[in-house]
């Protein structure tokens, strides 16, 4: 078996403001192992980018706690790491790339001074000269003319500062790297070019990759894994060959499915998911997605139900109680 | 650039001029009779009809406008009613105090208002946070002559420490500069604070926090440059005003600047001189507008493109 390099065990997320308590991740369990690519995938609101910025530690200050659970990076519980501790792992293991690269860059420095100075940071014994020169290599892996450094951010199209943010997340070679829908910006033609620069990158570093997306397209095109979240949970997990084509899925699953329009049949309306994600302030009891699900059984309403392997080699998993035996 | 600080310059001109049109206009409406004032309220009527004619008071306001912008060019502002002396030399004589207040108020508020606006950013709600938002909050409301006078008692004569009034030595600036200063500090650090906050919840300091930089430079490095636009727009403009804008506290403070000499000439009714100081404090601003401008091409590289993409244009 591969080796493992994040274990998320039990994570559970909460937003405490004044007026209410967000339950914005909810026993999340995930693995990654090294150098494999789970795409994280669900609808705006079920917690996608909350559990990333939990491995980040980036949580908003105050307002963002880890409730209960561990977040384990090679054996190692970082949920309790030190203030210096987080900061030698961000950029160096775990980088993040996010959604929009117009915002993401800092418009008063120059993309030279963004890249090398997430070098110097974490590569203390490197030099200035041979930080310039790494700079220049790694603009060109991402495919950007090492001319342009000295430029700023605004002088660089969209899909050009998603290769300098690319470039910012792996300059220290991470084990794991959490992309937040990283094309979601971009228009199409972009969104191909930079999924397979993202693709050949992460080969040829061996990094780890998590992908949060809610769109199927890019999971099928690159992932190794998918996990489908709803309310801050995952319903539904396998290798990407379970997904698309194992006939045993979630409701959720399913309705997702059917929601993409297919060319080759003629539909008059688009077939979406009937409803909305449950309020976060006030989680249904039982299955959190009974509300919105056709197959909606009694049992549904009032037990959580448990987790499943719907194959012998134990790769796929399902929440819910379709599977479970004791329906 | 060159060519855009030019342009600016010749923009400053027709606002200069529309000034100077509205004071001279406003001024000439008041009551008074310069020829009076100057030869004194025992002067006999002959005497005074003479002085009139040839002063030309007795012509057009449009035409004594004209005359005077005509002088002006030539450097000649007309002299003092009180004094007899040119106004461009009474002005000059008072530049240099005026300069050193506001050049004193100016980095007060520069080193203690930055930094406290950032901490107070830094650390949003926590005690620093209310300390700071709640000095300021006080130094606002307090009037400033009162502040001046307070400082007075406390530091002149209860402690002996710096002097009360005249311009002598640098101390003599201490007082009158913390007075002068006292509305614009409040006004840096609230703005600071404020603009350090917009800044800190942008994505890329996110950007830099996920690429392990400490949280110390996170502020000075990747937040304050970002931050800076609108903290230098307020230096630039409190500075123009402190320059010819302290009037009370020059009185207060006993101090020979541009602003106690407007004051008096105002009361005495010495239009040449109150015209004069009005256009030097037009002047001022304008050109601390400009500067300003210019600064914020260093800080901010997407003006710079602008800037250098207008001229190209043209």
């Amino acid at each position: 078996m591969a080796e493992r390099l994040l274990e998320i065990k039990d994570l559970n997320v909460v937003y405490e403001t004044d007026e209410s308590v967000v339950h914005a991740v909810n026993n999340l369990n995930l693995v990654i192992n090294k150098g494999e690519t789970l795409g994280l995938v669900g609808e705006t609101g079920a917690g996608k980018t909350t559990a990333a910025l939990s491995i980040m530690k980036l949580l908003p200050d105050k307002t963002g706690i880890i409730k209960r659970g561990e977040i384990g990076l090679e054996n190692i519980n970082i949920t309790i790491a030190t203030k210096y501790d987080k900061r030698l792992l961000r950029g160096n293991v775990i980088s993040m790339i996010f959604q929009d690269p117009m915002t993401s860059l800092n418009p008063t420095l120059t993309v030279e001074y963004q890249i090398a100075e997430v070098l110097a940071l974490h590569k203390k014994d490197m030099k200035k000269a041979e930080l310039s020169k790494r700079v220049d290599e790694i603009l060109e892996m991402v495919g950007l003319p090492p001319s342009r450094k000295h430029e700023y951010p605004h002088q660089f199209s969209g899909g050009m500062k998603q290769r300098v943010v690319i470039a910012i997340a792996l300059a220290c070679e991470p084990k794991l790297l959490l992309a937040d829908e990283p094309t979601t910006a971009l228009d199409v033609t972009i969104q191909a070019q930079i999924l397979k620069l993202m693709k050949e990158l992460k080969e040829k570093l061996d990094t780890a990759m998590l992908l949060i997306t809610h769109d199927l397209g890019v999971v099928a095109e690159i992932c190794d894994k998918v996990a489908i979240m709803y309310a801050g949970q995952i319903i539904e997990q396998g290798m990407i060959e379970d997904i698309f084509e194992s006939k045993y899925h979630h409701p959720y699953t399913e309705g997702l499915f059917d929601a993409i329009p297919d060319l080759s049949k003629k539909t008059k309306r688009l077939n979406p998911v009937e409803g909305l994600m449950p309020d976060p302030t006030d989680l249904p009891t039982g299955c959190f997605f009974h509300v919105r699900c056709r197959k909606c059984m009694d049992i549904c309403k009032t037990k959580e139900p448990e987790i499943k392997w719907t194959n012998a080699d134990k790769t796929h998993l399902i929440k819910c109680h379709l599977f479970n035996d004791n329906k | 650039m060159l060519r855009y600080i030019g342009q600016r310059l010749l923009i400053m001109l027709p606002i200069i001029l529309g000034i100077s049109f509205i004071v001279f206009m406003i001024l000439d409406l008041t009551p008074g009779d310069p020829a009076r004032i100057i030869l004194g309220d025992s002067a006999t009527d002959e005497s005074v009809r003479v002085l009139r004619e040839e002063m030309g008071l007795n012509d057009h306001a449009i035409i004594r406008y004209f005359r005077y912008v005509k002088n002006a060019i030539t450097g000649d502002f007309g002299k003092s009613y009180r004094s007899g002396l040119p106004v461009l030399s009474e002005l000059k004589a008072r530049m240099p105090t005026s300069f050193k207040l506001a050049t004193g108020s100016m980095i007060m508020i520069i080193i203690i208002g930055i930094p406290v606006g950032i901490i107070s950013a830094a650390k949003q709600y926590s005690l620093l946070d209310t300390l700071s938002l709640t000095s300021a909050l006080l130094l606002t409301s307090m009037p400033n002559f009162w502040l001046g006078l307070m400082l007075m008692l406390f530091f002149s004569l209860k402690l002996d420490l710096l002097p009360a009034t005249g311009a002598y030595t640098w101390q003599h600036f201490i007082l009158p500069s913390i007075t002068l200063g006292a509305f614009g500090l409040a006004t840096m650090i609230r703005m600071t604070r404020s603009s350090m906050l917009e800044v800190i919840r942008q994505d890329y300091i996110r950007t830099a926090r996920s690429k392990g930089v400490g949280e110390f430079k996170v502020i000075t490095r990747h937040a304050l440059k970002n931050a800076l636009l609108p903290i230098i727009t307020i230096v630039g403009m409190n500075f123009a005003l402190m320059l010819g804008g302290g009037m009370i506290i020059e009185s207060t403070f006993a101090l020979p600047g541009i602003g106690s000499l407007a004051i008096q000439a105002i009361r005495t009714k010495d239009t040449p001189i109150v015209i004069g100081a009005i256009i030097f404090i037009a002047i001022a601003i304008s050109v601390m507008n400009l500067i300003v401008d210019i600064i914020y091409t260093f800080v901010d590289p997407r003006l710079k493109t602008i800037i250098t993409a207008e001229n190209v244009v043209k």
